[in-house]
């Protein structure tokens, strides 16, 4: 147990620097939103599974609360902000 | 989990905090900038989770919880902003 929970926390980690690298790397807001949208939810999942199960019962039933929530909301926000982009592409087009 | 590993991942979940940071203030473009922040606060909740786990104490996870909640509702409302400078 404590053998996959290490495992998990730190295959999330590394996707969480992916992620982190996506930002500083891509040129673009648009190839930014693909390289961290994807790698920072998959990084926070493995994570917050290895707290569920390398912690109590209170631990995990939080867990899979923020799992839950990071699931529905990330997608959402990662929308707004390509709606944003999108719409003011010919407005100013050095913030791209 | 084991002890090194978590004192490992506290580490290195720093680090990808500072470098996050330092995207968000080095980025020029405004979107970017909301994008950046909206990690900086997927890994804040990591974080949390990580010491949470570690230290056996279940307190930090709602912190966790409430920051999440938080983040997404100030990256919907910095977007909007700045695509249609209102809010609601």
């Amino acid at each position: 147990m404590t053998l996959l929970s290490d495992i998990l926390i730190v295959f999330g980690l590394l996707a969480l620097s992916v992620g982190v690298y996506g930002i500083v790397a891509m040129p673009d807001v648009y190839l930014k939103l693909h390289a961290t949208s994807k790698a920072a939810l998959l990084g926070a999942m493995p994570i917050l599974l290895a707290t569920a199960i390398g912690g109590g019962a209170a631990i995990a039933a939080k867990a899979a609360m923020i799992s839950v929530l990071l699931l529905l909301t990330t997608p959402i926000a990662t929308h707004a902000i390509t709606k944003a982009v999108a719409l003011t592409e010919n407005r100013d087009k050095r913030d791209l | 989990m084991s002890e090194i590993v978590s004192f490992v991942a506290i580490a290195w979940a720093t680090v990808l905090l500072i470098l996050c940071a330092a995207a968000v203030v080095k980025l020029r473009s405004t979107a970017a900038r909301v994008l950046a922040f909206d990690t900086l606060t997927i890994i804040t909740v990591c974080l949390l989770a990580i010491y949470s786990a570690s230290e056996g104490v279940p307190y930090y996870m709602d912190a966790a919880l409430i920051l999440a909640l938080l983040a997404f509702v100030g990256t919907l409302a910095a977007a909007r902003y700045y695509a249609e400078r209102r809010v609601l």
